[in-house]
This record gives structure tokens, sequence and C-alpha cells, in this order.
């Protein structure tokens, strides 16, 4: 079967701890529970999560969306945001599990990538020379989401194939954002052939196109 | 009176549920519900008797559930940590997990008592005590909290809260909502034909809209069309998948499928098939290397010339329809050929008088087209599907790419353009991609003639193809609506035999 691998990034920062990261988990719960209801994403998509603080860990192997368990995300109390090191992650998760070009086996459909930050990346550097390296993994689409005010656009803007801003981290926009995500998912799950690049459903009030 | 007579059921009640809880619950797995859960408050009530009161412990405890809550029995409870539960794949099969290492945490002997617990009635557990295992056959999706309480013989209640998941059977999940029958470009959403062509020789085929389309009231994005020629005993079999993601796909297939038609059916006359007839018998006995070059420069101006006519009028109709768009809407709107993106399989069949058949195809895009002789357990495919890097990537008709219009002619004929003679066949196929990606499931499946076997065996089965009439082609339709996880795509095919 062909696979829709979908790749969410998440910023644990020190920054997040509180209410945005409670926010964010009772997000991803209900972005799994609507995908859990669309027939095309439960067919389909497999989900990965990868959380980045100080360091970049995969909380979440890529796993479908019928058998998937979520972790609880915690943050630790400060520390740097090491997004460069996630990217790194991202791309070698990418480079062993998503099946390409092969006459032997089923080609999974482009993968999508989400990355949710409310802060800059600390590793600068990194971060600058993954932004290609992440280009080069022909996602389907990159949506990068700052939240709240103190998130980077520009950093963000040579990364995404959009980038979305969240006004604040309470729970209520981190709904809205999460459904919207699930609704990408979906339109992923049949978004084939012409385009190169995935046609994003509208996005909900309180979250704006920047 | 009555009362006596009331007295005397209650007491003949307790005595029987006396005996009940002699009998060790371990015995026979045993269903939570509405029976267990006397039988449980009185298994709980027996213990009374035993256990000092004044142990009862004054403080605040986590809700228990329902049918433990009136036991007084006076225990420490002890909660542990929510646990997860692998998740059940989908409503209406049989699900079993086991908690076998969560009661290691206790000896064998220990353990005095294990009860479920559970909030709805839509879940119905059972309890295997011998295996430690937890079944059930959900009937409904959702997020389920089960508590399962331990009682020890240190009196103390362990209560460990579980979570398990059941997802929804997908096949309920999806929707069939009828396509806009007053769209621009409106389609019906399945489509099928039969066509008589002589004794024993039939050409059926059927176009289904995809699960995918279905569920968003989308329009069908494939299409096909058949004509057999009787003055020349020729057959021309065309299917075209559109886009999914091309607004105005469902439009650039119909008018790929229709205006390739034309062009071969002008072109393919009785004069042609004369003409060529001198190189097709050359190339048969001497498989001579120029009379294949005559044979294709032939072909090239039937089925090339016909692909790129399709794919001029594709052109075409996109700058009318920016035209009428303007007109209607009076705003400026732009629209491309890659609005109507389409792959395109036709396949010209003509029967030689010798009693063989001349077959030939030109293909761009994804799908498969094989000519299929059952009893030599054979295939020839005439041609490669294009494929990307990713799944759903492939090329299209409508591209001004080299990849599908190289500027060659030669290279053209050499990656796009294929004939072959055989004695005969059970069937020439087209499909689009819906049907081969869920039957081959990779590239060089296409090629493996026990795949086209299986696929063959199946329809064999499904559908009374000699009974030759329109009934055939509502039994086609029927067998595309097939099951297969994941491939919800528009689904065609066309068979000649």
């Amino acid at each position: 079967m062909r696979r829709l691998p979908v790749y969410l990034l998440v910023d644990t920062s020190g920054s997040m701890k509180g209410e945005p990261i409670e926010a964010v988990n009772t997000g991803l719960q209900m972005l799994v529970s609507s995908l859990r209801r669309d027939p095309q994403a439960l067919e389909t998509a497999y989900l990965s999560i990868i959380t980045f603080d100080r360091e970049a860990r995969l909380v979440l192997p890529l796993t479908p969306v019928a058998e998937l368990q979520l972790p609880l995300i915690e943050t630790p109390d400060c520390g740097p945001t090491m997004t460069g090191a996630a990217l790194e992650l991202v791309c070698q998760r990418v480079d062993t599990e998503v099946r390409t070009q092969s006459t032997d086996i089923k080609r999974d459909w482009k993968p999508l990538l989400f990355i949710m930050t409310d802060g800059a990346p600390s590793d600068i550097q990194k971060y600058n020379e993954m932004v290609p390296e992440c280009k080069k993994r022909k996602f389907a689409a990159i949506t990068a989401c700052a939240a709240g005010m103190k998130a980077k656009i520009d950093a963000l803007r040579e990364l995404a194939t959009s980038v979305v801003s969240l006004d604040t981290c309470d729970s209520a926009t981190f709904s809205q954002f999460f459904q919207w995500v699930s609704a990408s998912i979906s339109s992923g799950a049949q978004s084939v052939g012409v385009s190169s690049q995935l046609v994003l459903p509208p996005p909900p009030e309180a979250i704006s196109i920047v | 009176m009555n009362v006596e007579n009331t007295e005397e059921q209650k007491n003949e009640r307790d005595s029987v549920g006396g005996d009940l809880s002699i009998t060790p619950p371990e015995n026979s797995a045993v269903e939570v519900g509405a029976q267990s859960e006397t039988r449980d408050g009185e298994n709980k009530h027996h213990k009374n008797a035993e256990v000092d009161v004044n142990e009862v412990v004054d403080q605040p405890q986590p809700p228990m559930p329902s049918h433990l809550e009136v036991s007084p029995v006076p225990q420490k409870v002890i909660p542990h940590k929510l646990k997860v539960l692998p998740n059940c794949r989908i409503t209406g099969i049989d699900y079993q997990a086991s908690l076998a290492d969560v009661l290691a945490m206790f000896a064998p002997h220990e353990i005095v008592d294990i009860g479920l617990s559970q909030e709805t009635d839509e879940l119905k557990l059972q309890w295997n005590a011998e295996k430690y295992e937890i079944s059930c056959r959900p009937g409904q999706a959702g997020d389920f909290d089960i508590e399962l309480c331990v009682d020890v013989v240190r009196h103390e209640r362990h209560i460990f809260p579980f979570k398990l998941t059941v997802n929804a059977d997908p096949k309920t999940l999806w929707k069939n909502i009828p396509s806009d029958q007053n769209c621009v470009y409106s389609k019906p959403d399945s489509d099928k034909v039969f066509l008589s062509c002589r004794d024993s020789l039939s050409i059926v085929a059927a176009s289904q809209r995809g699960r995918s389309h279905a569920q968003e009231g989308k329009p069908r994005d494939d299409d096909f069309i058949a004509e057999y020629i009787a003055e020349s005993e020729c057959a021309i079999l065309i299917v075209a998948d559109g886009a999914g993601s091309a607004k105005f796909s469902r439009e650039g297939s119909r008018i790929a499928t229709r205006t390739a038609l034309e062009h071969v059916r002008a072109s393919c006359t009785a004069d042609f098939w004369k003409a060529m007839q001198p190189a097709v018998t050359k190339w048969m006995t001497e498989k001579n290397g120029q009379a294949e070059m005559s044979i294709k420069a032939a072909l090239y101006k039937v089925l090339v010339q016909a692909a790129w006519e399709a794919k001029t009028k594709i052109k075409k109709e996109a700058l009318n329809h920016e035209a009428r768009y303007r007109a209607d809407y009076k705003r400026a709107e732009k629209f491309s050929a890659r609005d109507y993106a389409t792959t395109l399989i036709m396949t010209v069949a003509k029967r030689l008088e010798c009693g063989g058949w001349f077959i030939s195809t030109f293909w761009v895009g994804d799908g498969v087209m094989g000519i299929y002789d059952a009893k030599a357990g054979q295939v020839i495919v005439q041609g490669t599907p294009d494929g990307g890097e990713y799944g759903g990537q492939t090329r299209f008709l409508t591209e001004d790419s080299t990849e599908v219009w190289p500027q060659d002619a030669n290279k053209l004929i050499e990656r796009r353009l294929r004939f072959d003679v055989v004695p005969s066949f059970d069937g020439i196929v087209l499909m689009t991609d819906g049907v081969s990606d869920p039957k081959f499931e990779t590239d060089n499946n296409l090629f493996n003639p026990g795949k086209w076997a299986e696929l063959w065996t199946e329809l064999a089965g499904e559908i009374s193809f000699e009974d030759r009439d329109i009934t055939v082609a509502d039994a086609l339709l029927k067998w595309m609506d097939f099951w297969s996880p994941g491939n919800h795509d528009d689904r065609t095919m066309m068979i000649l035999y």
C-alpha cells in the first residue's frame, strides 16, 4: 500500500512550558482523532513526531494512524532551541524510511512536513545548512507554524513552502491549527501528480498565512 | 401476604447468590455487564463477613466503577498510572490484549479477585482469568476507559486504568456523495459499454469514480472510448486517466479519448491496412528491420498524430474556457493545459487475413495495457508506465516536456510506440492505475504473467464473459468496486475478447 508519511516537528524548548505544551498535547490528540475519522487518512497516513529543545528527539517513529498511540510531550524548564538538529533528524528519517524510486516496491506518496516553533533556532548555522537538505527531500509541502509573537518568521520562510502564524499559544488557537493540519493531511492523501506542491486548504480564522 | 412473598423470593435469590460466589470466577471467561455486576457485588458481600470493619479508610478515594460502589469492603485503594492498550484496528473484529505484564507484580496466590469495569455498553469486555487477557468485539469506534480492579489478600484494591482506542472500519467511513451534474464539464459518476464486434469478439469497458472522489462529491476524472470498424476488422481501444490534482482533468481525459478516436478512425481505413500489409508480411517472415521502420512510420501517423491532436485540442479548450470565463464572470482567470492533465493509452487491434492479430499501442502515463494469452500463460505489455520518484507521480499527454514529446521522432517511437503480431489472445486489456495499482502493486509486477493470470482468474470468477451482452459490462462495473485499503482512485478497465 502507498503510505503518506507525515512528519511533525514540535518545539519543546523551555518557553513552551505550561499552557503552550499542554495545548500542543491536546491539539495532537484532536489531530489524531480527526485523522481516525477520515477514511483516506486512516488507511494511508503515517505519522512521526520529532521534538526539539536542547536536542532533537524522535518521540514517535513513523506509525500508521490506526496503530498510533501518542506519547505525552514534555518540556524541560529552560534551554536552547535546536531547530537545525531537528531538521537533520527528519532528513535522516526520510532517507531511511520513505520508499521511493523502485520498481519492486510500492512507492510512498511524497511526505509532508509540519514544523511548529515559538522562538528562533539556537543552532542557526546547522539550521542554515539543513534548509537546502530539507528541500532536497522533496516534501509535498513544508508548513511552518510560528506560534506566538516571539517566533522568528524570517528563518521559517527560508525553509517552508508556507508559513502560518498563531498570535497566541492558547489551546483554542492550537486546536484550530491542528484541525487545519488534519485537513491538510487529508487533502495530501488525495493530491496526485500535476502540481509538485501541495495546495493547502484555507486556514481557519486564528491562523494567518504570512 | 404480598410482603411475605417478596421476602421469601429475596431470600431465595440471596442463597443462589451465595452459591454463585463460591464458584471461582476464573473457571470461565466472565462477561462483564449486568449479569456479572450482581455476581461481583455478592462476591464483595461474601468477603465482607471476614473482614475487620475497623480497617475502613476514611479518606478521599478515586471514583469507583459503578458496580463496585455499593461494596462496603474495607480496603486500601491503590490507584496506578494510566496505561494505553494496543489500538483495536477496526470495529467489528475480535480484539485481544494481554494484561499479564500488569498482573505480574502480584503472585498468583495473592490475588483474591479480579474485576473489569467500563463506562459504556458499547464495549462488552470478556476477561480470561487464566491467560489474563481481555477480549472484545467492539461495535463502535471511540476511546474507551477501562479499569482493572485487583483485590489482593492484604486487603488492597489495586486500580489500573487503561485506555483502549477503537478505530472505525474505514469501509463505514467512506461516503458516496454524487457529483454535481450541473457543474462545468460534468460527467456521470460511472460509465460502461458493451460492443459486440462479431462472433466471439466483443469489447467491454467500465469506469467507476474512486472512493476518494465520492467522499467529497468530486467528479470522475477517468474516461474511455472504444469502437470496432467492421469493414477493416479493426478495434480501437482508448482509456485516459485525468490527474487527480488538475481541476479540469475530467474534461482533459474526455477530450483526449474522443479526439484520439476520431483521428484513429479516420486514418485506419481499409486502404491504410492494405498499404501496410506487405510490410507486416515481410516483418512476420523475416523480422526485417526495414519493414519494422516502415510499419512504425505508418503507425506514427495514426497513433502519435492522434495523441498530438488530442493534446492540441486540450490546449485550445483551455483558451476557450478562459474566454468563456471572462465573458461569464467579468474577470480574468488563467487556464492552461495543465489544468486538463491526463494520461492516455490507446490500442489498435487489427485482424489479419492470415488469421492472426496486428496490435499496436501508444501510451503516455501510468496504468497498464497487456495482451493476455491464458493457455500460454503469457502477456505482452506494449510499453512501460511513466513513474516518478514517489507514488502518484507520472507523465501526462498534456505536458510540453521532452520526456513525453522528444524533438526526435525516432526517440518518441522507441519510447512510446509498440506493435506486435500474435496468433490469438484471450484478452487485450487496458486499465487506469486505479485498477493496476491495487492489482499489480509494483511496476515489475505489470510484466509478471503470474499476476495477469491471477487477475484473469479473478475476473472470470465474477464475470460471465461468454454471455456477450450488456450484463458483462454491468458485472465488470460491479467487480470494479472491489475493496483495497488505500487504493481509492478512479478505476477504468476495457477488454477486447
